[in-house]
């Protein structure tokens, strides 16, 4: 499947002499109770005080640098059927339509290098427009929506784009401090083409006035790791008079040391 | 608010990997629809040792973690990945959610040597409280080549027992081990960066 980038197509990136108002929206969160992330200071550290649950999981000895094997550099490519359906538009998996703004999410999926990674497997989860996950153990009191499962998978295509058509997600409280909530988010997992290449991330949406005082958000000392973990409002993606766009590429590191065999 | 040029242009041609963040208490229903993923589904019979690695994941404070994911990536009883050699039955790959108690059982084959490396599991943990995943291996007591493995050295000798499943007996046909995750303490599990 190839993804419709729509009557506009992907453009090229704008001539870099275009002047620019962009300035990321979140400003510092003292980060001076971290201990270094020490393999990359634009990744969140392993303990970050504010997160109260890193407190007691995350480790405190340092990772122990070590160059890949063929073990690292594999992956399944087969077998995905264990895995769950595959299904991009989560607003038609019940018999109504689910509550909430409708949205449609494109991004591509790119290593660190700017080429595109085709074909990996892309997972979502998300709460439901009031804020509610469908899991057994969220307590937050507000509604179920019996339209809205709120898990979507897909695969990218052969440029590295995914398309998902969802609703956008409440925020919602939680237990890590008085009041605590947080902004709405989509759980985004890629699977990658190789071991090392695996990330679980989170999206976010402009503009939400939660993100400065989100310690999960927060945790991630490099501002600009911040502001791409943000969507862009893209209405090239719209379906008009159903659901507004939004454009969320996702970057995937390689390994520093050089390969044993 | 209004999406401009630059702020679009940053997100297109970005080569700053994404940051990672927690998968959070609520990943069930999204990553594991059909439940957890097994490597040896039903009556399949991949060639190899077959084993069981039971273990608990534990958190700094010594208490069970019951919302943990865990990933298993693996050669097949022939050192070979179903990457490069796709024998229907075993796939290599498996994700696995901790119990109440923090437990969980891999029923899986013994994986091949790879490249002389001492037979090993990759596994990815993720849990709440982890805003970056973690990446170990699983090594097995009584296994040849554990004292030259090139990724196993590289651990300071006196944590290296953290990384190796202990034997804990054989029944039909079956060889059984334990090996526990600890994410903090005096015990704490070995993690590696790439
Ligand atoms: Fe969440």
């Amino acid at each position: 499947m190839t993804i419709d980038l729509g009557r506009h197509g992907i453009r090229e990136s704008d001539d870099p002499t275009i002047p620019g108002d962009y300035v990321s929206p979140v400003t510092g969160y003292e980060t001076n109770s971290l201990i270094e992330n020490p393999a990359n200071l634009h990744q969140p550290p392993m303990v970050f005080d504010p997160y109260q649950s890193t407190r007691l999981r995350g480790p405190r000895n340092k990772l122990v640098p070590v160059a890949s094997s063929r073990t690292e550099r594999t992956a399944p490519v087969y077998g995905f059927h264990n895995i769950g359906r595959m299904d991009n538009d989560l607003t038609i998996q019940h018999d109504g339509q689910p509550l909430g703004e409708k949205i449609v999410i494109v991004g591509q999926v790119r290593n660190d290098a700017g080429q595109p990674l085709p074909n990996t497997l892309i997972e979502i989860w998300q709460a439901n427009a009031s804020g509610r996950y469908i899991h057994k153990k969220d307590q937050h009191p507000a509604p179920l929506d019996p339209n809205f499962t709120g898990a979507g998978r897909t695969f990218t295509d052969e440029n590295g784009y995914y398309k998902f058509i969802t609703i956008r997600p409440g925020p919602y409280p939680w237990g890590n401090h008085h009041d605590a909530w947080r902004p709405a988010h989509i759980h985004f997992s890629l699977l990658g083409r190789a071991f090392h290449q695996r990330l679980v991330t989170q999206m976010y949406f402009p503009g939400d006035q939660l993100l400065e005082i989100d310690p999960i958000y927060m945790a991630n000392p490099s501002a600009r790791a911040r502001d791409l973990l943000i969507a862009r409002f893209d209405r090239r993606f719209d379906v008009p008079g159903i659901a507004l766009g939004y454009r969320f590429d996702i970057v995937i590191g390689s390994p520093r040391a050089t390969p044993f065999e | 608010m209004t999406t401009t040029p630059r702020a679009m242009r940053e997100m297109e041609t970005s080569r700053l990997p994404s940051g990672s963040q927690t998968v959070g208490p609520f990943f069930h229903y999204g990553l594991l629809e059909n439940g957890d993923v097994p490597l040896i589904r039903g009556t399949d019979a991949p060639a190899g040792q077959r084993i069981r690695i039971e273990g608990r994941v534990f958190d700094g404070a010594g208490d069970p973690v019951n919302d943990a994911l865990l990933e298993i990536w693996q050669a097949d009883g022939f050192g070979q990945f179903n990457t490069e050699c796709a024998e229907a039955s075993f796939d290599g790959f498996g994700r696995l959610h901790s119990r109440e108690d923090g437990s969980f059982v891999i029923d899986t084959v013994l994986p091949g040597r790879v490249d002389g490396q001492a037979s090993h599991l990759n596994l990815h943990l993720f849990s709440r409280g982890l805003l970056n995943h973690l990446f170990t291996r699983i090594y097995f007591e009584g296994e040849p080549g554990l004292d030259s493995d090139p990724m196993l050295t590289e651990v300071p000798e006196a944590r290296r027992r953290t990384l190796i499943a202990r034997r804990d007996g054989s029944s039909d046909g079956l060889d059984r081990y334990r090996f526990d995750l600890h994410m903090q303490g005096s015990e704490e599990t070995v993690f590696f960066a790439l």
